[in-house]
């Protein structure tokens, strides 16, 4: 169980963390397509973890 | 913190992460060589149990060091002053570290199947031809993704080679060249 919330919490944390500092770097210039890339990808982790993190949390 | 011309703290999170990406890499081979006695239906079934069981318990380990390798990675930029977001080589990595994220939110489902069923069949379940099928039919389809993961991984690891450099005003990559220089006199 512990491996599930350290898997949740990781792409949802780590998706946000990662994906909005690349969206911000990209928005800035001083990155290119792999910032943008990456903006979409982990931001995309993070919305498609969140309502699995809550419903973890919800349960415990 | 630096002994013997060593900065402790940036080579011990150097160091680690380097073990875990070696780790990762010889686990994931070590799973792809289990799994053909797994999926053998005519290999004993306490041989196969037992290599389930370490199977599952490599993939368990293999899971905390996929998950630990970003914060990892996170705190190893910090200790050696890598800027996250605008270091091109790292953007790279990053992506595919997203891959293979997609790609263990593929495997989690089909991880623990062949343990599960083989456990069924040793506490005398009857339909041990369904288990059998199961077991052969996600294993064959674990293990492709199982090998991206490991190219993956391996190209991550090749491009952090390629980009690694040696300190500033460093000679040796280890060790500050004063020290080596005054010890050596």
């Amino acid at each position: 169980m512990f491996l599930f919330w350290l898997l949740w919490i990781t792409i949802v944390v780590g998706g946000f963390y990662l994906g909005g500092g690349y969206a911000l770097s990209f928005y800035r210039g001083e990155n290119g397509a792999a910032a943008a890339l990456n903006a979409v990808v982990y931001i995309g982790f993070a919305v498609y973890g969140l309502p699995r993190l809550v419903r973890l949390f919800r349960r415990s | 913190m630096e002994i013997y011309g060593v900065d402790v703290l940036s080579m011990t999170f150097r160091g680690v992460h380097a073990l875990m990406a070696a780790a990762w890499l010889l686990f994931d081979f070590i799973v792809f060589w289990l799994h053909f006695k797994i999926k053998d239906s005519g290999a004993p079934l306490d041989e196969r149990l037992e290599r389930a069981r370490v199977m599952h318990g490599i993939d368990t380990v293999v899971a905390y060091i996929f998950l630990l390798m970003l914060p990892s990675g996170i705190v190893l930029c910090w200790v050696t002053g890598t800027p996250i977001f605008t270091t091109g080589w790292l953007s790279w990595k990053h992506l595919l570290y997203g891959l293979i994220v997609v790609d263990a939110l593929y495997l989690l489902p089909i991880s623990g199947t062949a343990l599960k069923n083989l456990k069924a069949m040793k506490a005398g379940a009857t339909n041990v031809e369904e288990l059998n099928t199961e077991i052969r039919a996600k294993m064959n389809q674990a293990m492709p993704a199982v090998w991206l993961v490991w190219a993956l991984v391996f190209a991550a690891s090749l491009i952090s080679v390629l980009n690694l450099k040696v300190p500033k005003g460093q000679e040796f990559i280890f060790r500050k060249t004063e020290t080596v220089s005054s010890t050596n006199h």
